[in-house]
């Protein structure tokens, strides 16, 4: 065995540049990149961790399960309507509760963590957002507020105001 | 110490400098992880209850198709050591394992000179951005035990770069033995000593070839005459075929009695995936976008990353081969056999279904042979007398660049893909009730609730990033998780 190196040493000096950087480059960029993030975490600054802050409403209307739980938790009010910004549920922006953020992107699962965690689904409630579930076509959500539906509850849409 | 051994040693702090950085940016996602519940939470409170980790290895010897006691073993270790702080306990032993696997890489590496060195960054980003280590760092279990492995083997492969000796010949049957009984791969120790040995790396001796060959033959008596734990079966998992997982009962359906194509496709799929990236845990992904139009960036540059890499080890056997070289001269010829024989292996024991992070071993010298070769190709092109035209230089430069960027942008993915799973994972836990009312695991751990809960306030309290808020085109440029 000649050498333990990854290659003959010794004729190393003269390959050309050009190709010598094409090779490391990027990967060095990568280094130095994740090396500059580092030294700026003891600064708060975070750039692949960057948390962008949540209503409760938008957790919502983002299938974000975690954060809705995470602000109900920390003392928000599930049964509150809340700021939507635009682009997030429709093309403007929108003010609306969480259970209506949750029928608005047809997600049984995100009522169900609403219900589970404080959100009140009383007869008046449940017509609205049924209301709301059929005029949008959430097929699922309907099939899933169907089966919850409170005793006294109407069915007629009739006066009922829908978000959108 | 002399100008030159003081040069050697600059180069190699570099070199580990890099992989430190690297290793400290992934550590960094793992802590802003939420402990997963699948895999991970049961056996974490089996541990947390368990009355001491042999114990936990004593229990575990007689598991239906696996055997796997050192694994529980080391779950029951850390969880003692975490002393209450479980989320923080494991995350940081992951972490270090991450530290350990980048940091035995380049050891592995040798860099001596110059052009070793400027190999390293790509090496670096062919190791951490082959998918395969994504099965590494994505889930916990809660203590991930395919990065064990890899960090096992990658530990014999530097003491077989060593000197040699007693104490090396005693290290080297001590990881055989850890590794075997952590997980069945681990056997993948054995195979990694013997092609050392067959290379010619000095630190590998004939006793110690012949003292790990008898632990395997002790662990074969152990596994299957003594403890008879058998091995697993297609009714076990579901794996990839084609374009598709298939379930348990759709193999059965498909196959029959006869599996034997179904474990030919298992090895062979796994073989092309280390080596093309294709398919994915058995599943041809690209033919699926095409097929459903979905087709995005990411694609391309995860075949093209992996068509030049390999591109660069077959060139690379070839020139050698060429050139009259029919034994392991340097150490990247010694690198490509024991990565040829390691391949072949960590595939054979992927029979029965296929998982990327299963290969996470065979990816891990994947990125040696890589880095061997592309380092022989820098010194064959600085080599005077075959000086090239200015064309052929440009040429070559606009691939290596392609080739390089592509690994590059498949490295800084990592992250992108990690985020994606913290995401994911906190989610579940606001599943926890509904799921475990359903499956009865309530049941089972109605005493440890308390735990439980805490964990899941935990894992609710960590912030992650919305996937909503990610540039779009993230999931279009990086790896998803498949």
């Amino acid at each position: 065995m000649s050498s333990t190196s990854i290659t003959d040493a010794g004729r190393a000096s003269s390959a050309p540049t050009l190709i010598v950087a094409a090779l490391a480059v990027p990967g060095t960029l990568l280094v130095l990149a994740t090396a500059m993030m580092l030294l700026g975490l003891p600064f708060g600054l975070d750039p692949l961790w960057r948390v962008e802050p949540l209503t409760l409403a938008e957790a919502a209307a983002l299938r974000d399960n975690g954060e809705v739980v995470r602000l109900i938790d920390a003392g928000e009010d599930p049964n509150k309507a809340g700021a939507v910004r635009a682009e997030l549920l429709r093309n403007d922006a929108q003010v609306v509760t969480p259970l209506e953020a949750a029928v608005g992107i047809d997600r049984p699962d995100m009522i169900e963590v609403l219900l589970e965690n404080g959100a009140v689904l009383d007869a008046m409630t449940w017509t609205h957002l049924m209301c709301f579930a059929a005029a949008i076509e959430a097929d699922e959500a309907v099939d899933f507020l169907g089966q919850r539906r409170p005793a006294d509850a109407a069915t007629s849409c009739d006066h009922v105001r829908t978000p959108w | 110490m002399n100008s030159f051994a003081l040069r050697i040693s600059n180069l190699r702090a570099l070199a580990f400098a890099a992989a430190v950085v690297l290793a400290l940016g992934v550590g960094h996602d793992l802590l802003h992880m939420p402990l997963q519940i699948g895999d991970s939470l049961a056996p974490l409170l089996d541990a947390v209850r368990a009355s001491s980790a042999w114990s936990e290895f004593t229990s575990h010897l007689r598991e239906d198709g696996y055997f796997r006691p050192m694994r529980l073993a080391t779950i029951k270790l850390v969880s003692d050591l975490a002393n209450g702080h479980y989320f923080l306990g494991y995350r940081l032993f992951h972490a270090l394992l991450v530290l350990a696997f980048l940091l035995l890489f380049v050891r592995a590496l040798e860099v001596r000179d110059r052009l070793a060195l400027a190999v390293v960054p790509l090496a670096l980003t062919v190791f951490v951005g082959i998918h395969t280590f994504l099965g590494t760092v994505k889930e916990i279990y809660p203590t991930n035990h395919f990065l064990q492995i890899a960090v096992l083997a990658l530990l014999a492969l530097n003491l077989a770069q060593s000197r040699g000796g007693l104490l090396v010949d005693a290290l080297l049957l001590v990881i055989f033995t850890v590794a075997a009984l952590t997980l069945e791969s681990g056997l993948i120790v054995w195979v990694v000593v013997v092609a050392a040995w067959i290379s010619g790396m000095p630190g590998v001796s004939r006793r110690s070839v012949v003292g790990v060959t008898a632990f395997l033959a002790g662990y074969f008596v152990l596994r299957f005459g003594i403890f008879g734990t058998g091995l697993p079966t297609v009714e076990e998992r579901s794996t990839g075929f084609l374009l598709e997982a298939l379930d348990p009962p759709q193999i059965r359906e498909r196959f029959g009695d006869n599996l034997l194509p179904l474990y030919a496709y298992n090895v062979a799929s796994s073989i092309s995936s280390v080596l093309f990236s294709e398919p994915r845990s058995g599943v041809w992904v690209l033919v699926r976008a095409i097929r459903g139009d979905q087709l995005a960036p990411r694609h391309f540059i995860q075949i093209g990353a992996s068509l030049f890499a390999t591109g660069l080890v077959l060139a690379y056997v070839v020139a050698r081969l060429r050139s009259g070289v029919r034994r392991p001269a340097t150490l990247a010829d010694q690198h490509v056999v024991i990565f040829a024989l390691v391949l072949a292996a960590n595939a054979a024991m992927c029979y029965v279904y296929t998982k990327d992070e299963i290969m996470s071993t065979a990816g891990a010298f994947y990125a040696l042979a890589v880095a061997g070769a592309a380092a022989y190709f820098l010194r064959a092109w600085a080599w005077p007398a075959r000086a090239r035209s200015w064309p052929a230089t440009a040429v070559v430069c606009v691939v290596c660049l392609a080739g390089s960027a592509a690994w590059t942008i498949r490295a800084a993915g990592v992250h992108h893909v990690l985020r994606s799973q913290a995401f994911v994972q906190r989610n579940d836990w606001t599943r926890l009730n509904r799921e475990w009312n359903r499956d009865g695991s309530w049941e089972r751990y109605r005493a440890q609730e308390a735990l439980v809960r805490e964990l899941q306030r935990e894992a609710i309290a960590t912030r992650v990033v919305n996937p909503r808020f990610e540039p779009r085109w993230m999931e279009r440029v990086f790896d998803i998780n498949y």
